[in-house]
C-alpha cells in the first residue's frame, strides 16, 4: 500500500508532494498507517475558502490496484483524512519532492 | 445605538429587533444565536452586533460569526471604531491548535511590554508596522479602513508551515516543517504584511481568489507586503531586492518565496512565469497541483509589471508607482473578477489622473506592462 500526499497553495504557493510505502516500513509505523487509512473517510472536502489557504489530496493505492482519493481544502478534511495527511507530511517516513 | 441598515446573511424582522443593547451580557447573546429560532436567532444577533461592548473586539468575534455565516464585512454597518491611538493590537497563542482553537489564550495587547516570545512579539510588531505603514502613507484606518482590532494567533499546529488571513485575523504556524525556518514565518516582515494586506483586499476590491483575479489578489498582497518592508528599512526602488520573504525557506530549497523583479529565479522549482509569454494556463479546479488556476503562479506577471516601474523611476517605490496600485486597488473601480488587461489599463490611467497623462510616472506604469507582454488597451476616455 502506498499514500501520496500532495499540499499546495500557502503563503510559498509551492506543490510538495509526500509518498509513503508501507513495505519501507516498520511494523509498527506500518500498523499506524492503515490504522489511519482505515479510519479515513475517503471524498472530497470543501476547498479553503482563505487567501493562502492550503489544498491537499490524499490519494491511497492498496496492494490489489484499487485507489481511493480525497480533495478538500485547509480545515476542510473529510473524517480522518487530515489525521493521515498530517502523519505523512510531518512524519519521518516519506519521500518528498517538490514541484508541480 | 442600533443598527437600521440591512446585515448581511440575516432577515430583517421589524418589531424584533430591540435597541436595548447593553442588557444581555455578550455570552448569553451568543449562545441564543447560535441556539435560538430564526426570529430570536435574528434579534439576538443584531443585539449583539450593535453592542458597544463588541463592537470594539469584534474581529476578535471571528469563529462566532464563522459559524453564523457572517464575516467582519457584515458589520460594517456599525460606527468606525478608531482611536487617535490606531486600532487595537492583540496576539494570542494557540498552543498548537487548529482552526478550533482559534484565537487561543490573550497574551500581549496594545499597550503590553513585550512577552519575550519572539513569535508573540513579531506578529505585534509586524501587525503595528503594516498598519502604521496604511495609516501614515495611504490614511488607511487599518485593515477594512475602519479601525478594524488586529488580532493574531502564533503557534498554530505543530512545525505547521504556512501563515495565513482568516477572513477577521493573522495566523502563523511555527515553521520548521521542512519549508520555512523555524521562525520564520513571523520573522519577515514582508510575509506578515503580504497576509494582513490579503485582508485589505477582501475589504476592498474584493478580488476573487481564482484565475487571474486571484493572482492580482496575490500580486497585491507581494507588492504591498514589500512596500512595507522596503519603507521600514529605508530602502528605495533601486537597491531593494525585490524578493518576497527573503531567507523565510529552509536553505537547501532556496532564498526566498518569490522574486517580483526576475519572477522564477528565488528557489530550485520556481515556476514563476516572467511575462505573458510564458502564461500557465491553468484549470480551476479541485487539484491542488493547479492552484485555483495558478494564483501564486501567475501572480509573478503582475508583481514585475510593478517592479519595473518603481525601478523606472527610481525613488522610495511607496511614494511612486504605491499609491498608484493603492488607489486600483481601493478606488471602488477594479471589479472582483478582473484580469491583468483590467488591472493594467486602470493602472496607467489612475497614473494619469495622479501624475498627469505622459507624466514619468504614467510611461513607467505603462512600461512596466509591456514589459510583462499584458496588453494596454487603448483608452475609451
Amino acid at each position: 500500500m502506498k499514500v501520496t500526499v500532495v499540499r499546495s497553495g500557502g503563503v510559498a504557493g509551492m506543490v510538495l508532494t509526500v509518498e509513503v510505502d508501507a513495505a519501507e516500513l516498520d511494523a509498527d509505523a506500518a500498523a499506524q498507517l492503515r490504522g489511519l487509512v482505515d479510519a479515513c473517510e475517503f471524498g472530497d472536502g470543501p476547498p479553503s475558502v482563505i487567501a493562502d489557504g492550503f489544498g491537499y489530496e490524499v490519494a491511497v493505492e492498496r496492494d490489489d490496484g484499487t485507489v481511493e482519493r480525497s480533495r478538500f481544502g485547509q480545515g476542510g478534511a473529510p473524517p480522518g483524512a487530515g489525521a493521515l495527511a498530517s502523519w505523512v507530511i510531518d512524519g519521518p517516513h516519506g519521500h518528498r519532492s517538490a514541484g508541480r | 445605538m442600533c443598527a437600521t441598515g440591512p446585515v448581511g446573511g440575516l432577515r430583517h424582522t421589524p418589531g424584533v429587533i430591540g435597541c436595548r443593547c447593553e442588557i444581555a451580557p455578550p455570552t448569553l447573546l451568543l449562545a441564543v444565536a447560535e441556539a435560538g429560532d430564526p426570529d430570536v436567532r435574528d434579534a439576538a444577533l443584531r443585539t449583539l452586533l450593535t453592542s458597544a461592548a463588541l463592537r470594539s473586539r469584534r474581529a476578535t468575534l471571528g469563529p462566532t460569526l464563522r459559524r453564523l455565516g457572517l464575516s467582519p464585512a457584515d458589520l460594517a454597518f456599525l460606527p468606525a471604531e478608531a482611536t487617535a491611538a490606531g486600532p487595537e493590537n492583540t496576539v494570542y497563542d494557540v498552543a498548537g491548535g487548529e482552526e478550533a482553537a482559534l484565537p487561543g489564550r490573550r497574551v500581549r495587547g496594545t499597550t503590553d511590554p513585550p512577552s519575550g516570545d519572539a513569535a508573540v512579539d513579531e506578529a505585534f510588531d509586524g501587525a503595528a508596522e503594516t498598519a502604521a505603514f496604511y495609516r501614515e502613507v495611504f490614511g488607511r484606518d487599518s485593515i477594512d479602513g475602519r479601525g478594524l482590532d488586529l488580532v493574531s494567533s502564533v503557534h498554530f499546529g505543530r512545525r505547521y508551515d504556512n501563515a495565513f488571513w482568516t477572513g477577521d485575523q493573522m495566523v502563523y504556524g511555527d515553521g520548521g516543517g521542512g519549508v520555512f525556518v523555524a521562525g520564520g514565518l513571523t520573522r519577515a516582515l514582508d510575509v506578515v504584511a503580504h497576509e494582513l494586506t490579503h485582508g485589505v483586499v477582501q475589504f476592498s476590491a474584493g478580488l476573487q481568489y481564482r484565475g487571474q483575479s486571484g493572482a492580482l489578489n496575490e500580486s497585491f498582497s507581494d507588492v504591498f507586503g514589500v512596500l512595507v518592508a522596503q519603507r521600514a528599512a529605508g530602502t528605495d526602488a533601486a537597491s531593494a531586492s525585490w524578493l518576497v520573504g527573503e531567507g523565510t525557506l529552509e536553505p537547501s530549497l532556496g532564498r526566498a518565496l518569490r522574486s517580483m523583479i526576475a519572477p522564477g529565479t528565488a528557489y530550485a522549482g520556481d515556476d514563476q512565469p516572467a511575462d505573458m509569454d510564458s502564461y500557465a494556463d491553468l484549470p480551476v479546479d479541485d487539484d491542488p497541483r493547479n492552484d485555483n488556476g495558478g494564483v501564486h503562479i501567475n501572480s509573478g506577471i503582475p508583481n514585475r509589471a510593478f517592479a519595473e516601474a518603481a525601478r523606472a523611476l527610481g525613488g522610495n517605490a511607496w511614494e511612486t508607482v504605491g499609491p498608484v496600485w493603492y488607489e486600483v486597488l481601493t478606488g471602488g473601480r477594479l471589479s472582483r473578477v478582473a484580469d491583468f488587461e483590467d488591472c493594467a489599463a486602470l493602472t496607467v490611467a489612475v497614473a494619469g489622473e495622479r501624475y498627469g497623462g505622459g507624466s514619468a510616472e504614467q510611461d513607467a506604469v505603462r512600461g512596466g506592462w509591456e514589459e510583462v507582454r499584458v496588453r494596454l488597451r487603448a483608452d475609451p476616455r
